[in-house]
Order: C-alpha cells, then sequence, then structure tokens
C-alpha cells in the first residue's frame, strides 16, 4: 500500500461533502451519525440493526431503473471528477483510490492504525491498497484531542457507522447498475459482488453513481465475526515509513522558504524581556534575523545549527517575575503545610484509635517530565491574511483557536506523526509562540526545543504529597480509610484545572466503611500538565502501597486481601485474579527476591499488576512484570502489549531514574545526564494478559501506568523489608 | 565557511557549510537527510547515531571536520526496506512512535557486524545508549536475535 500521506483534502470537492442526518427509528435504535461535533458513544457492538426503511427506498429506485440507463437523478448533477465522499471518513476516487481519514493523533500508541482498521473493515476496503489521510483541523470531523486514552472507546461506532454508510451506498450503487436489488448483493474487500451472478464491481467503478445516492437513513453494521481486520495484529502502516527513515515527524517537516528558529525564553517560566542585545547572534554565519516575542527572544536562521549557536550569543536581561521564588525546598513545604493543616483540622489521629489498631503514612513524588524523544517543535507560516501550523500536536483543534486568537487571522492546523507526546502535546504554548516567531520574523518558520528548553520548560506532572491513614477492629475489618492529598493543579494555557484534576485515581474501590478522599489545591503557579495516567499515577502509589502496609499490618495476603475487599461485580477481581494466577502468586519467592502487586483502574479499565524484584544489597532490579488487562473489544491485541511494555517503562524512569526539581525557580535538569531514562539493560520482563471480551472497545495507552510503581514498591518491601514511600527510590 | 565533501551512503556530497558544524545538522538541513533524529545534542541519547566507516557515532557531535570515513544513514540501508534488520524490525513489531529506530536499527546493524550471533548482554551493552522513551527495549532485543538468525 502507499506510504500514508499527511496532504489535506484541499480540493473543491472537499467542500461539497455532504454529512450524514442523524436520525433514530421511532424504535430508539441505531444511528446513523459521525459527522456533526459529537462524540458519539459506543453503544454496543454486538447488536446490528437492520435498514429497513432505507432498504425500501432503494428497492423503489431501482426497480424503474433499466439496464444501460443512466443512475435515478436525485438532486443536482455533481461535477465528473469528483469523489464519492459520503462523510469526512471515507473517500474513493474516480482513479478508484480509497482513502480513509484519521482524526487522532499518532504519538506511537497505533492510533492511525487502528482506526483506519475500524473502518476499512465495516467499509470492505481492501487493506493493502488503502490511502490514510490525517485530518486537518475541523471540528466537524469530532474531537480531535488525542487524550484519556479515549481514541478508540470516542470512535468506534461512530467510524463503523460512517463506514457502514458508504458501503450501504456502494452496495446500492452496484445493485442500480446491475437493475437487481441491493440484498443480493454484498460488499467485499473493495468490490460489490453481485450474489447472483458473482459479477464485481470495484468501488472506482461505482464512485460516478454512488456520489449522486442519497445517504441512507439506517445502516446494519458488520456482525464481529465478520470482521478481518479488528482483532488481528496487523502490521503499523507507519512502520515501513519508520524503519527506512522515511517516516516525517514534526522537527523532519519542511515548507518553502522556511527558516528555523530557537527561542531564548527565561530559565524561570513566566518571566519576561527586559532587554536583549542581538548583535553577537545576528553575526554568526546563517543568522537572518533576531526578533522579540512574548515568549522571549527568537533567533532565525537558514539551518538549526546557525540558530542554536546564535543563541548563545545573545544577551538577554530577564525579568523572573513570581516563579522565582520556588525551590523544590519550598515547594515540598508548602504540601506539607497543606497536608498538616488538613490533618489538624480532621482533629483525626489521637481521639479514636487504639493501640495497634491503625497505622498512617506519608507518601510523595516529585515533578515528572515527559522527556519525549522529539523534542518540542513547530511550524508556523503567517502570511497578511492567513496563518497555518504544521505541528506534532495532540490538540490541533486548541491550537486552531489560539493560534488563530492569537495572531488575529484563521488559521490551518496540519498534525503531523508524532515522536512521542504522553500529554506534553496538548499544551498550545509552542505553536502560539511559532505563529509569533513566524510574525515577527516574516517568514515561515520551524521553532526548534532543544532538549535543554524542552526540560526547562515542560508542563510537568504535578508533585504530590499524600497522608494515608488506616483503622480496622480487633477482629481485623478495616474499617476506616483516609487519603489526603495536597498538589497543584493543571497551570497550562489549554489544560488550566483545579482540585477536580486531583480526584482522578484517588478513590479506592475496596469495601471498607468509612473512606475519606480529601484532595487539597496547592498554589504553586509553575507550569504543570497532564503526563501519562495524569494523577492517578500518583494516587495509585499512594492507595496500592498503602493497601499493601495494611495488608501487611493485618497478617494478610495482599492479593486475598483485595479480593475480599473488591465488591461481587467489580471487574477487577477477575483482572487481579489473571495477574495473580499467571504471575504464580503465592508461591515461595527465593530469598534476596520479592513480588508484590497493585492494581488500578483507570477509565474504566482495570489492570493489575504482579512485579517480580531482586536485590544486590541497596542495588534493585525489577526482572519481571506481570500484567493483566480487561480493556472490552480489542481491535489489534499487539498494540495492548505494547502500550503495557512501554508504559511499564515509563513509569519505571519515574520511579528509579529521574525527577525535575527547581531552584530559584528554575528547572535544575538540563540533559539527559541528570535526567536519565530507563534504558535497556533496566527493562523488565513484561507479560501481558488481556482479558477476552466482547465489551464496549476502551483504551490502553495510559493504563498500565498507575498499577507499576506500586507493584514494584510492594515487591521491594518484601525483598528488602523497605517501603518505598517517594520516588524517585533512592539507592 | 567551506567546501565540504562526505560521501554518505555511497554518494560523494559536496557542499557549503562551517566545518564545526555537527554531522546531523548537515545531514538533516543542508543534505535532506531527516531519517537521523535529533533528540538531546549532547551525545546522551543515541538518537542521532549514524555509521561511520560501520561503527556507530553520534552525529550530533560529530563535527564534519572529523568526518573522513564513508557515512552509512537510515536511508542507505536499502532502496526498498528489504534490509534483513529492518525486516525483523517489522517482523517483531518493535515500533511505536519510531522516532528513536532509525538510530535503534543502525546500532542493530553495526552490532550484528561484529557480532553475528549477540548475546542478550552483548545487545545491552551495545544499546545502552541508545534511550527509547516509549519502551520498546524487548522487542528490539527480540528484532536482533531474529535478525540474526535465531
Amino acid at each position: 500500500m502507499k506510504i500514508p500521506s499527511y496532504s489535506s483534502p484541499g480540493s473543491a470537492e472537499w467542500t461539497r461533502r455532504r454529512f450524514l442526518q442523524v436520525s433514530f427509528t421511532t424504535g430508539g435504535a441505531l444511528l446513523v451519525g459521525a459527522c456533526s461535533g459529537d462524540h458519539g458513544e459506543a453503544t454496543d457492538a454486538s447488536a446490528p440493526v437492520t435498514d429497513t426503511a432505507g432498504a425500501t427506498a432503494a428497492t423503489a429506485a431501482t426497480t424503474t431503473t433499466t439496464e444501460g440507463s443512466s443512475p435515478p437523478a436525485t438532486g443536482p448533477p455533481s461535477v465528473s471528477d469528483s469523489p464519492f465522499a459520503p462523510n469526512l471518513f471515507v473517500r474513493v476516487d474516480t482513479d478508484g483510490q480509497v482513502t480513509l481519514t484519521v482524526h487522532r493523533s499518532e504519538v506511537g500508541q497505533g492510533v492511525r492504525t487502528a482506526l483506519a482498521m475500524i473502518l476499512a473493515d465495516e467499509l470492505e476496503a481492501d487493506w493493502e491498497s488503502i490511502n490514510i489521510e490525517q485530518a486537518l483541523a475541523d471540528v466537524a470531523i469530532g474531537s480531535q484531542t488525542t487524550a484519556g486514552s479515549g481514541s478508540i472507546t470516542d470512535n468506534y461506532q461512530r467510524l463503523r457507522q460512517a463506514a457502514a454508510a458508504a458501503r450501504t451506498i456502494l452496495v446500492r450503487a452496484a445493485a442500480a447498475q446491475w437493475g437487481v436489488e441491493a440484498q443480493t448483493c454484498h460488499a467485499e474487500q473493495g468490490h460489490v459482488v453481485n450474489g447472483v451472478t458473482d459479477e464485481r464491481r470495484s468501488y472506482g467503478e461505482l464512485v460516478q453513481i454512488a456520489k449522486d445516492m442519497p445517504l441512507p437513513g439506517l445502516v446494519e453494521l458488520k456482525s464481529p465475526s465478520d470482521f478481518r481486520l479488528i482483532g488481528t495484529s496487523v502490521p503499523r502502516l507507519d512502520g515501513r515509513a519508520i524503519v527506512t527513515g522515511a517516516a516525517t515527524y514534526g522537527l523532519d517537516e519542511r515548507v518553502d522558504g522556511m527558516l528555523y528558529a530557537v527561542v531564548a525564553r527565561c530559565p524561570v517560566p513566566g518571566g519576561t524581556v527586559v532587554k536583549f542585545d542581538g548583535e553577537e547572534a545576528e553575526a554568526v554565519a546563517g543568522v537572518k534575523s533576531v526578533v522579540a516575542v512574548p515568549s522571549g527572544v527568537a533567533v532565525v536562521a537558514d539551518n538549526t545549527w546557525a540558530a542554536i549557536r546564535g543563541r548563545e550569543r545573545l544577551t538577554v536581561t530577564w525579568d523572573e517575575g513570581e516563579n522565582a521564588q520556588w525551590s523544590t525546598a519550598t515547594i515540598d513545604a508548602a504540601l506539607n503545610d497543606i497536608i498538616d493543616t488538613s490533618i489538624a483540622a480532621a482533629g483525626t489521629a489521637t481521639a479514636t484509635a487504639t493501640e495497634g489498631l491503625s497505622i498512617e503514612a506519608r507518601y510523595e513524588t516529585p515533578f515528572a517530565a515527559h522527556a519525549a524523544m522529539e523534542p518540542v517543535n513547530c511550524i508556523a507560516d503567517v502570511r497578511a491574511d492567513s496563518c497555518r501550523i504544521i505541528a506534532p500536536t495532540q490538540n490541533p483543534q486548541d491550537v486552531q483557536s489560539y493560534v488563530s486568537d492569537a495572531i488575529g487571522l484563521p488559521t490551518e492546523v496540519q498534525v503531523t506523526l508524532i515522536g512521542g507526546g504522553f500529554g506534553r502535546r496538548l499544551e498550545v504554548d509552542f505553536a502560539i509562540e511559532a505563529a509569533e516567531v513566524s510574525r515577527a520574523a516574516g517568514s515561515p518558520v520551524q521553532v526548534v526545543w532543544t532538549r535543554e528548553d524542552d526540560f526547562a520548560l515542560d508542563f510537568c506532572r504535578q508533585p504530590t504529597k499524600h497522608w494515608m491513614r488506616a483503622e480496622w477492629d480487633a477482629a481485623g475489618t478495616v474499617t476506616s480509610w483516609r487519603h489526603y492529598l495536597a498538589a497543584p493543579g493543571l497551570n497550562g494555557i489549554a489544560y488550566r484545572a483545579g482540585a477536580d484534576v486531583l480526584n482522578e485515581g484517588l478513590a479506592i474501590p475496596y469495601s471498607i466503611e468509612r473512606r475519606t478522599s480529601q484532595p487539597s489545591l496547592a498554589d504553586i503557579p509553575l507550569p504543570t500538565g497532564p503526563w501519562r495516567a495524569v494523577m492517578a499515577g500518583p494516587n495509585a502509589f499512594a492507595n496500592e502501597c498503602f493497601f499493601d502496609e495494611v495488608a501487611a499490618a493485618l497478617g494478610r495476603d495482599p492479593y486475598e486481601l483485595r479480593i475480599e475487599l473488591l465488591l461481587d461485580g467489580d471487574p477487577m477481581r477477575a483482572v487481579l485474579e489473571l495477574a495473580a494466577t499467571s504471575a504464580g502468586w503465592g508461591a515461595d519467592v527465593p530469598v534476596g527476591s520479592g513480588r508484590g502487586i497493585a492494581c488500578h483502574e483507570y477509565h474504566e479499565v482495570p489492570v493489575a499488576m504482579v512485579a517480580d524484584v531482586s536485590v544486590d544489597g541497596r542495588a534493585i532490579r525489577v526482572d519481571k512484570v506481570v500484567c493483566a488487562i480487561d480493556c472490552g473489544i480489542v481491535v489489534h491485541p499487539d498494540m495492548v502489549a505494547q502500550q503495557i511494555e512501554g508504559a511499564v517503562a515509563f513509569a519505571l524512569t519515574s520511579m528509579f531514574k529521574a525527577q525535575i526539581t527547581y531552584d530559584n525557580g528554575r528547572v535544575q535538569q538540563r540533559n539527559f545526564g541528570d535526567h536519565p531514562l530507563l534504558g535497556i539493560g533496566e527493562m523488565p520482563v513484561v507479560e501481558v494478559h488481556v482479558v477476552p471480551s466482547d465489551g464496549k472497545p476502551r483504551g490502553v495507552g495510559e493504563m498500565g501506568v498507575p498499577p507499576t510503581v506500586p507493584a514494584v514498591a510492594n515487591a521491594i518491601f518484601m525483598a528488602t523489608g523497605r517501603r518505598i514511600r517517594r520516588i524517585p527510590v533512592e539507592s | 565557511m567551506a567546501d565540504v565533501t562526505v560521501s554518505i551512503n555511497g554518494e560523494r556530497r559536496t557542499f557549503s557549510a562551517d566545518v564545526d558544524m555537527p554531522l546531523l545538522w548537515a545531514l538533516r538541513d543542508l543534505l535532506d537527510l531527516r531519517g537521523t533524529k535529533f533528540t538531546c545534542g549532547v551525545g546522551a541519547c543515541g538518537a542521532c547515531t549514524v555509521l561511520v566507516d560501520g561503527a556507530p557515532i553520534r552525529s550530533c557531535s560529530t563535527p564534519l571536520s572529523s568526518v573522513d570515513a564513508e557515512v552509512t544513514t537510515i536511508e542507505g540501508l536499502s532502496s526498498d526496506g528489504n534490509h534483513p534488520v529492518q525486516q525483523a524490525w517489522l517482523a517483531e513489531q518493535v515500533a511505536q512512535c519510531g522516532y528513536c529506530q532509525p538510530a535503534q536499527i543502525m546500532t542493530a546493524v553495526a552490532l550484528l557486524a561484529e557480532h553475528p550471533q549477540p548475546t542478550d548482554e552483548e545487545i545491552d551493552a551495545a544499546f545502552v545508549g541508545v534511550l527509547c522513551r516509549c519502551g520498546t527495549y524487548l522487542r528490539i532485543r527480540r528484532a536482533v536475535h531474529l535478525a540474526a538468525g535465531r
């Protein structure tokens, strides 16, 4: 198949797309939607809806058609080379090319492939010959925000509906051509087959007729037993481009006349330029200009290295602003102060506790950087009356609205392949900045962030402090559980959130009589933003480790106690059991080794992990992580495994290798030397077990993060007797 | 600025550049070879790995002036993606975002030239400085073994 293209479908025909009407039968059955701005709820995928009213209409149309006559005229005649494009997701051109449009960002999670599989399967397209286009920012296509591991959940049904509608029209078009009833024909791998004569028409041959046919009112979805692609691990669409170096990430994009820029930004977030001297910078060969922008001073050159060298010769005086007061010590003090105040206000601990029937513990996590391999970057091309952004963005619609507001021009946003997102690419800062640099420079420009820039102004996962307390009665029944949390919210541009974001993963699923979760927002305005699994990581760390502490205090097996305290219908029970069984939980663990268990449900996906570690002095080695997950219908099985493996590695970096600290408002970590990532020699074996399910398809991208750290921490306790209550673990 | 000549993927390329420019930026910005990636710029992550005379080097930290042998980049491995290491990478479904994979692949090519049947320990030693944030390490190891014919 063709290498997937990122070109925009900018032709006149594209603006003549017709949209499916959203409609319901009187029986309240299936809607044919998918082109308004709604997300489309994922309904029960196993319930096909038969097309009754629509079929009648088609039959009526075809009975008046005789062989060789022109197709029934419905609506205004179309241009002869215009494609068949009944909705924003499916297009068949007159040359026969079938193009599927993907509208979520590929950050490595495989969404381009998975969404294309859903479309292609329902359409009965020939997978080997389809073309894939990445949608420009366009609210008409629905949410393009790639976050929350929600792309398949949000789009499974609506994409199937869109593809089924296209397939239905194509079948009717062929039936009309043959003068037979549509029910006697069926779609098969890019063709419509006449069930009686075995004649075949390719979709391309049907374009002229199909594009003038009315949209169906209702469509019938495939039975899952007829899936050819969904449920199989097809090779990633971008795979060949990746291994040949042809894959084009944001940083690899080029536009005519483009210059390269790096921006000097205040080392303290939020600081501003007082004055600057660009004379020496401009003297560097290749540097074209030095321009001020709201975020700092841009050095613009005809190649990246000249821009970087030019910036080294820039002199800037900064007004560091309010954030200069923050250092890790003052941040910690502020968070601890909130916790201490909450504890005092609760008046707990002393009055009701009976000696030996309660435990308390404090947990904490630091700022965590995204550190994707592709550094932040963005292309902007600002002209007199328009702006174009080409960006590795997880959030093109917010980029479009924020940039057009900032620049005051209509803005087109093209989404590129992304070398790792993890939530950093949800923010819009780098796009606004690039537009301002382009405007100031009077040229299309690619703003490149060096690794130092990336660390200095990341929107990190926020630091957290947790206080945990549990009480039990003489019979060993846990009667009370408290989780007090202090943390900043999300302090970004597109992503700003208060205490509500702290609730993610805060409540435990265990049946304990008195459970108190108290999140308290800290007013620390350093930049923070969505990081893989957001607050579920820190909250699961505290919850699942403290649960282990409670189990130990009670002399109970932590797996058994979880099973006992989970409600009967909780799908986590089956997942825990699968993980425990697969890992051989309960077997003896050799001296010098430890085994720990943890579980967390994130966005309706229960995940359990059993981790094995071995220790040698203070050195800890994570040997193996066994994971069980229930994510409903699986579109691409191997991608589930990939995402769990990746999430384990991602979480282990935050557990053992790196953190972000501040000193006088400045991030102290400059490059990978002081912020190492997990390397190949530190990667545990990861085994993934997926609970077979025909439930609605749910996500996997973030799901492996929350249980990893507590499972490993609990294993370390078994091996060493040492409780891990903060990360990164000090060796 | 000087006229620089480098032999890349079997082709002599002559272009105008400062001889201090790291090979990485010459490849990406002057020679239209963008398969080699920029990630850290200080030789700490391996994403910029290319082969010089068959040995892996960090092109972000290698000035043009010190390049005196044949350079092989990811684009030079094959005309059609059919190099055995590329094929092994596809068979094992190694890549997630894929950004670091050209570097991983070049590292594998160099390793297999020296150690046609590497052990896991030899693989880990060769790949120690080539980071992957997506965590594809287990599959990298499997793909190296597959390419080695095991």
